[in-house]
């Protein structure tokens, strides 16, 4: 992508970061970003791939311990729970609810966050006092109790929580499209291509968003991340999806009761969510390092 | 006399090929003050810094002395330098606005190091950096004292920067560009000053520059360095009156009041930037009398004996004397 | 200053306003409270009445003020469930919760202010990698999970810690243990770069040249330039301790406002539930303001500028 000589008028385009994960041997970052995307693959692929049905219970082989215990088999290579499902379907399965709703709700999330931003930091004056308003509001807002409280009087469904969680995560989106926006607004190119006469949203659009890009792709890696989080929280506590839909926090509520003799039922849950959420932020860290108009900055 | 400050062979390097600072040897004598002229980025900066030993932590320094008072500081231990530092060698630096404690009052700053090197209790202290403030030029010192460095404008900054570093009266006072960052009337008010503390106190003074009109104003002595070699050396006015080296005569030649009502002069080609290992004479490829034998490194040696380091200096009328003194006076 | 002020506090207001207003009209979003009220067997006459004696047939609007009016006065209502005002209750529960917050935010402090400044000072060598790799850890880990893993390390497989209950300090330290680490990372990350940026600046040069060891440059110098954005951010993070509360007092079984307002929730205990969201968002804006203050006050220039 040639850039533009003349000093000032220089847009700040940056590569896309992507093709910077391939070269100067970012390991760790590669790492977190196949694990993730095979994550992805495993999700979509659940029916096909999980061993048993993750609903079925099968009360003869109840607490069957994982395969590394005396006790396991390798037909349940996970063990089974308290009603004799097999862990490794309900795992598999249970990605699919966390990734859907980390990515579905950090989308959302993120139009709304971006939108208000970015309308804030161009025109300035009283759309920017009323989304710095809005912002505040938010903040001020304690977003888990929140949460909690609408899904308990509106149900777990699916929906619901997504919904929920998109009205919640928005505000690091609009505050970081602010200030960019902002700040990108006073660049030479943004104010020609204003003289020339071009719409605000074709200049929005255009100029400003693209600029913006890697700025927003960290922040949208640090949301799916707290999406994914909190999702797994509500779960937890009895407020997210159902059982015997197998998202991740409830097979970890589940799991609190044989605590003292089958800590394994709540650990394995628990380490692929924790390397989720670690491969993610691995994922948005490096793309946080990479600056634009060449190489990293460390 | 014995000098203050002596420095052989002083090499900064940054990995094995790149080197900012090679093979630099000179003195500084009591009452005299040395200015190190040079571009940006012929190591004059990383010279001083080496010899306080403030050079950033990916530089490696080597040097087959460097005597302060005597006393060597080639493989003194972080300590012991310490102990040397700010109390027998000082320094002053470029950035008056930024190189005060925002967050620390005048007085404060002014009597740490002073405190710090044992010599004084807090009262004596007190009292020197008000008498020093004064003595800068500096009034209403009391409510100065506590003030905060945003409080003051740059040129007093500077001269809270000289005052806090003759607490301790050292007998070397280190300035790095001190007059750059500011307006040309304040430039002079702080030359003078630092002529004065010299006049006063007998400090020698090792002053970087880039502005050949600080070295008129102020030098005893002078060397030119260029891609981080001493090229030239000597007597301020001799070297400004009758340049040896070509890089000298075409500086002074760039300087516009040269040549009035023509063309402003430049040098062609750009300053070697640290790889490129030169061998010879860094200036060759920029100089109108390049030709055989420049790459001669011993030749170019023995030649900065007498003056410069040029194979084929520029030479003079026979009336006009030698050259009295080179690096080592 | 003054003036700074009262346009931050008047704010604070109008934000705490929309909260409330939020707060009040969530509870009401799915579900008529007055057959929540009466119950599941209720008749219909039952339910009119609970209305009634409620004032839920107000329109929403006169409720939510009504209900704001009463609670400026210290009058909540009562909980549903424990037939005793809900600000007692709350009062009650308090405690235990304040302890626990100011227990962890005083861990991560200290432990993320001295790894953030051990990294920098250390900047790319061994310690400063695995500083950055602990901070990693402690941002993916799901507290909830945290919580429930060192309870199992520290509980039952060495039982040296309780589980549960209030008795002594030793109930707090896994709880502390849990919400701490989750506060740490930010910490850990924003001292390390304000450390690294301070220790690059002309400066802590000067400083280095009056011939100061570093160790004293770092520590007199250095980390009070460093630490402003630490603190305020520290006190927001206060704050959010008041969440991670709700997840931990539940795990560790602490009688605190988390736990209350868990249970609350579950039993739909309406009044209750209103009054701590409220409580969470008053808090939240009040550490807000004191943040940006105390930002404020540790910038000399600020600071001068109120004297002048």
């Amino acid at each position: 992508m040639p850039e533009d000589k003349a000093p000032g008028s220089e847009s700040i385009r940056d590569r896309w970061p992507l093709s910077r994960f391939f070269d100067s041997g970012n390991i760790a970052a590669l790492i977190a970003l196949t694990f993730v995307c095979a994550l992805c693959v495993i999700a979509v692929l659940a029916p096909f791939i999980a061993p048993y049905d993750p609903y079925q219970p099968n009360l003869a082989n109840v607490m069957v311990p994982p395969v590394w215990f005396g006790g396991g088999a390798w037909s349940h290579p996970l063990g089974t729970d308290s009603l004799g499902r097999d862990y490794l379907s309900r795992l598999i399965f249970g990605a699919r609810i966390s990734l859907l709703v980390g990515f579905v709700a950090t989308f959302i999330s993120g139009l709304i966050g971006i939108t208000l931003g970015l309308l804030a930091g161009y025109f300035g004056g009283k759309v920017d006092s009323i989304v710095s308003f809005l912002i505040s509001v938010r903040l001020g807002m304690p977003v888990a109790l929140a949460a909690l409280a609408v899904v308990s009087v509106a149900g777990g469904s699916l929906t619901i929580i997504v919904v929920v969680l998109s009205l919640l995560l928005w505000d690091r989106f609009a505050l970081v499209a602010r200030g960019l926006a902002k700040q990108i607004r006073e660049q030479e190119f943004v104010v020609s291509a204003q003289a020339l006469g071009c719409h605000p949203l074709r200049v929005m659009i255009t100029e400003i968003l693209p600029n913006m890009r890697t700025a927003l792709v960290v922040v949208a890696t640090l949301e799916v991340a707290n999406a994914i989080l909190l999702e797994s929280a509500l779960s937890f506590l009895g407020m997210g999806v159902k059982p015997p839909v197998p998202s991740w926090g409830l097979m970890i509520a589940e799991a609190k009761q044989d605590l003292l003799f089958d800590a394994w039922l709540m650990f394995i849950p628990g380490t692929a969510l924790l390397f989720l959420l670690l491969a993610v932020n691995v994922v948005g860290d490096s793309v946080s390092q990479y600056r634009p108009q060449g190489g990293r900055v460390k | 006399m014995n000098a203050v400050l002596s420095v052989r062979d002083l090499n900064v390097g940054f990995s094995a090929s790149a080197h900012a600072v090679r093979g630099v040897s000179f003195d500084v004598y009591p009452g005299e003050t040395l200015c190190i002229v040079g571009e940006s980025g012929s190591g004059k900066s990383m010279t001083s810094l080496a010899v306080m030993g403030l050079l950033p932590p990916a530089a490696r320094l080597s040097a087959s002395s460097i005597l302060l008072e005597g006393k060597e500081l080639v493989g003194l231990s972080p300590n012991e330098l310490n102990q040397l530092r700010g109390s027998r060698m000082a320094m002053i630096f470029q950035e008056p606005m930024t190189s005060l404690n925002p967050s620390m009052r005048i007085g404060e700053q002014m009597i740490e190091g002073l405190r710090h090197h044992g010599k004084a209790s807090h009262e004596q202290a007190w009292k020197r950096a008000v008498e020093l403030l004064a003595w800068t030029g500096i009034g209403d010192t009391q409510a100065r004292m506590s003030m905060y460095p945003h409080q003051l404008s740059g040129g007093l900054r500077q001269r809270v920067m000289i005052a806090m570093s003759l607490m301790c009266s050292p007998s070397l006072l280190i300035a790095d560009e001190p007059t750059t960052a500011l307006d040309v009337t304040t430039q002079l008010k702080i030359l003078g000053l630092l002529s004065n503390v010299q006049k006063k106190f007998g400090t020698a003074i090792l002053l970087i520059t880039h502005d050949l009109g600080v070295v008129a104003k102020v030098a005893d002595r002078v060397a030119v360095m260029y891609g981080g070699k001493i090229v030239e050396a000597g007597p301020a006015q001799d070297v400004l009156k009758a340049p040896r080296h070509p890089y000298t005569r075409a500086l002074l030649d760039c300087l516009p009041q040269a040549h009035q009502g023509e063309l402003l002069k430049v040098i062609p080609g750009s300053i070697p930037v640290f790889k490129e290992t030169s061998l010879g004479c860094g200036f060759a490829s920029r100089c109108v009398h390049a030709g055989t034998r420049c790459d001669d490194d011993a030749l170019l040696e023995a030649k900065f004996a007498a003056g410069a380091r040029c194979v084929r200096p520029i030479s003079y009328a026979p009336t006009q004397a030698a050259r009295t003194g080179g690096i080592h006076a | 200053m003054l003036r700074y002020l009262t346009r931050k506090i008047g704010l604070g207001i109008g934000v705490l306003l929309c909260t409330s207003a939020i707060a009040f009209f969530l509870t009401f979003l799915v579900g008529d409270p007055a057959s929540r009220m009466a119950g599941e067997s209720a008749t219909a006459e039952e339910i009119a009445q609970v209305r009634q004696q409620y004032g839920f047939d107000q329109p929403l609007p006169i409720q939510y003020v009504r209900w704001l009016a009463q609670g400026i006065s210290g009058n909540f209502g009562d909980s549903l469930f424990l037939k005793i005002p809900v600000l007692q209750v709350i009062a009650e529960h308090m405690p235990v919760t304040l302890r626990l917050a100011s227990y962890s935010i005083f861990f991560s402090l200290i432990v993320g202010l001295a790894m953030g400044g051990i990294a920098a000072i250390r900047e790319g060598g061994l310690i400063d990698k695995l500083c950055l790799f602990i901070s990693l850890v402690a941002q993916a880990m799901p507290v909830f999970w945290f919580a429930l893993v060192i309870m199992v390390l520290f509980s039952f497989t060495w039982p040296v810690l309780p589980a549960s209950g209030t008795e002594s300090w030793r109930n707090f330290v896994l709880p502390t243990l849990a919400l701490g680490f989750n506060a740490m990372p930010a910490i850990i990350r924003l001292t390390r770069t304000s450390l690294i940026d301070v220790l690059k600046t002309d400066y802590i040069r000067t400083a280095r040249a009056k011939g100061i060891p570093f160790r004293r440059v770092v520590t007199k110098h250095a980390f009070v330039n460093a630490l402003n954005p630490v603190v305020s951010v520290s006190v927001v993070q206060f704050g959010y301790m008041l969440t991670g509360s709700i997840v931990v007092e539940m795990i560790f079984a602490l009688h605190g406002i988390g736990q209350l307002a868990w249970s609350s929730i579950q039993r739909g205990d309406v009044p209750m539930i209103q009054a701590i969201i409220l409580l969470f968002s008053v808090i939240y804006v009040m550490l807000g303001i004191l943040s940006d203050i105390v930002a404020a006050w540790l910038n000399p220039k600020l600071r001068t500028a109120v004297h002048a």
